[in-house]
This record gives structure tokens, sequence and C-alpha cells, in this order.
């Protein structure tokens, strides 16, 4: 069973499914992310301006963007469980849009953007992220995305990235066990 | 003809879940899964999991041997009789390799560290179609595996997804997975079985005052394919 048609747990601290066949309970997210989150936050709304999140997850990224200077605030979240949640959220908020679906069914209707997070989940187009970020870029952009490497290379091979090491110690999970979270800033 | 039975020590070792398809493929440890078990539901699996931010993959190996002491002649022929269950999923064919697990001698219990103990380029069948689950898949084992049931007093052999794990090909997004029956099941009807047919085994007198034991051939021809010599056993 994909993703997608997995009945997600909310819990305070953290998402997460069972998956029998691969491992047991498979955390989506965590509450011990917060430092991640709030730097990555930072960093991509370093331009202020218009911001694209791609993954809302538990939120606690669009809740440090929003302590940002920003013009607008993009969600694009694709679990059914989820999206309750993100327009739920957003409901107070006039200058944040939710997009529902896939980020990259719907990616040539979307525009050019001051800053981009990328933290998606069981996300079957991983492999387009890199080619697409052209798209979805213009110059200064600040781009970030969640990094699962341990040291300073990404999963998506994107060259000319720099990256902020973060002391983490996070408690055990299907997903990152590391004590350095290497946090990927592109700037284009 | 002869059949020689999987010793009950067989088992299935899994690399666990690795970031990144070489990290699962080339582990050098894994995780034994069952050494007990009368049927494995993911003997001969791969696994692809779209994560956080990466691909996650698990590949299951089974490792089985078969005692071949008995043979010191050559074989002529051998099937591999396997018994694959109704649970399958994806592209599920399959290959055996020789293998140096067990001890590499059938000595020592199925260990982790046993997951590489195979070797991708010394293969003992062709390529294996698991889809009949209803009765045994007589698989044809190879030259290289009849000379090492002469050779070897095991035969040590690993059962192995062909599409992604032997061809190490990393998986789409589809998962997949076969069943095996092991050699704990109770009775034999259906644990991993060899047949095979060896060449009778030969001569076994003094040749002009020479022991037996000491000739290899006579007049070019193995001891082992003569009966008798000038009409004499």
């Amino acid at each position: 069973m994909s993703y997608i048609n997995e009945t997600l747990t909310f819990e305070s601290d953290k998402i997460y499914y069972t998956d029998t066949s691969f491992g047991g309970d498979r955390e989506v997210m965590m509450e011990w992310e917060h430092p991640l989150m709030s730097a990555s936050a930072a960093y991509v709304c370093e331009n202020g301006g218009d911001i694209l999140e791609i993954g809302f997850g538990m939120g606690i990224s669009a809740g440090y963007m929003h302590s940002h200077s920003i013009a607008t605030h993009t969600i694009i979240e694709n679990h059914p469980d989820i999206i309750p949640k993100a327009q739920a959220w957003a409901l107070t908020k006039s200058n944040v849009t939710i997009i529902t679906g896939s980020w990259y069914d719907i990616k040539d209707s979307l525009s050019t953007y001051d800053g981009v997070f990328y933290d998606t989940f069981g996300d079957a187009d991983m492999k387009h992220f890199s080619s697409s970020l052209s798209d979805l870029t213009k110059s200064n952009t600040r781009v970030t995305w969640w990094n699962n490497n341990t040291n300073e290379t990404n999963y998506y091979n994107i060259p000319d990235v720099t990256y902020q090491s973060i002391s983490i110690n996070p408690p055990t999970n299907s997903y990152f066990n590391n004590t350095t979270y290497y946090l990927p800033k592109k700037e284009f | 003809m002869p059949t020689i039975y999987a010793n009950s020590a067989d088992g299935v070792i899994n690399s666990g879940i690795q970031t990144g398809w070489a990290d699962a493929r080339d582990a050098t440890s894994g995780t034994v899964s069952s050494t007990t078990g009368a049927t494995e539901q993911d003997a001969i699996s791969v696994y692809k999991f779209s994560g956080r931010g990466a691909d996650q993959f698990r590949v299951h190996r089974s490792f089985f041997f078969f005692d071949t002491s008995a043979i010191t002649t050559t074989v002529s022929s051998a099937t591999l009789k396997l018994r694959f269950l109704t649970t399958r999923q994806g592209s599920a064919s399959a290959i055996v390799v020789a293998s140096t697990a067990f001890g590499g001698d059938g000595g020592t219990a199925l260990a982790d560290g046993d997951f590489d103990a195979l070797d991708f380029g010394t293969t003992y069948t062709s390529e294996i179609n698991t889809s009949n689950t209803s009765t045994y898949t007589s698989i044809t084992l190879n030259a290289t595996a009849r000379s090492d049931m002469q050779a070897n007093d095991v035969l040590i052999i690993a059962l192995i997804n062909h599409a992604y794990d032997y061809n190490d090909d990393p998986p789409g997004d589809a998962n997949t997975k076969v069943g095996v029956t092991f050699a704990n099941q109770t009775g034999t009807s259906t644990d991993p079985v060899i047949d095979y047919t060896a060449a009778a085994a030969g001569y076994g007198h003094k040749v002009i005052g020479v022991a037996a034991a000491s000739i290899s051939k006579v007049n070019t021809i193995a001891t082992a394919n003569i009966g008798k010599i000038n009409t004499v056993d």
C-alpha cells in the first residue's frame, strides 16, 4: 500500500502509521525536529517574499515561517489525513494558500518563489525534485529540503549546496537517527 | 533416483531497512529472519519504500544446504525441487547461486554475517519461474552445481530474487516477494530436495598390482567410468 493510502495516527509528538511489511511503525514527522524546521524556515524566508512549502506534515515549519516577514505562503499537501489539518491551520491566515494533491502533478501551475522548502514523505516524484527547481525559482531564491544524508551531501545530488550542521538528539525512529543534521542551503 | 533433502538449518536473512539500494543489496551483514519456520512468506523478497527524503530498501535471501558427502562420482543430472507459496507479489522470478553460508561446510548455524556469503558470479540455475504454487517446481542444476555436488561434502545455495537482487537493479515502486517451504515443514513431501543421477562407483580393484585408490585412470579412462576391465569385475 502506498503512503497516500495509509491511515495516519496523530499524537502530540509525532505522526505515524503502521506498515507490517516494512518495519512496523513508520514515523512521518516528529516533535524533535523543531530546531531543524526553525532553521529551515529561517533560511527560505531570508528574502521574505513568496514562499513555497511542499509538505505540511505537523505544520512545524509552517509555523516558523509565519514568524518571519513574508508576503505569501503556498503550501502543497497530498495526504488526505493531513489536508484538513493544513486547511484548519490556514483558516486565520490571509496570505496562506493550501493546494491539495501531488506537487508534481500541479507544478506547471505554480509560480516562482523567493523561498522553497521541500519536505515530503513517500513521494514517488522525489526523482523530479532537482529538475523541477528551475521552474520554481528565480534569482536569489533560497531552497532547502529534508536531508537524510549524514554528511555534507544530498540525496538529489544538487550541486553548489552549502550545509549548516545542527546537533540533535532524536529518539529512535524509522527515518533519521543521526546526531547531526546537515541542513542544505541552495541559493539560485 | 537418489534424493537429498535440505538440512533443517536452512533459513532466511534480510538486509534490514537501508537507505540506498547498494546499502541493502551489498550489505555485509543482515538479520536472520528465521531458521525454524516451516514456511517463510518473505523468503525471496525485495522491498522499496519511499520514505522521508530518501528511498529505503530491504532484501531477503534464503539459504539452504544439502549433504552431498555420499556422492563421489560424476553427477550426470540434478534437479532442485522447491515448493513456492501462494503469497507472491511483484516481479518474483528467482535464481540459485553458490553460497558459503553455514560456515562453508554446513557445520555452523546460519548467521547474520552470512547475508553476503554468496557468489553472484557462480550461478547454479537459470532464472526460476516461481508462479507454480500447487506442486514442486523442478529446477535444473547446471554443470557447476553438479560438479560441486561431487567435489564437496555439502552443496550450499542461496536462493535470491532475480530481477533486482541478482541483476543489481534497484526496484521501482513495486515490492516483490516470494514465499518458500523450508525443511522444517512436517514430513518431507514439500521440503527442498535435490534429485540426482550419479555414475556408478567405478572400478575398485588393483590393476597390475596398483591399489584402486591410487588409480584415477586406466588407459585414459577415469576409474569412475570403469565397471570392468577385460570383462572382469
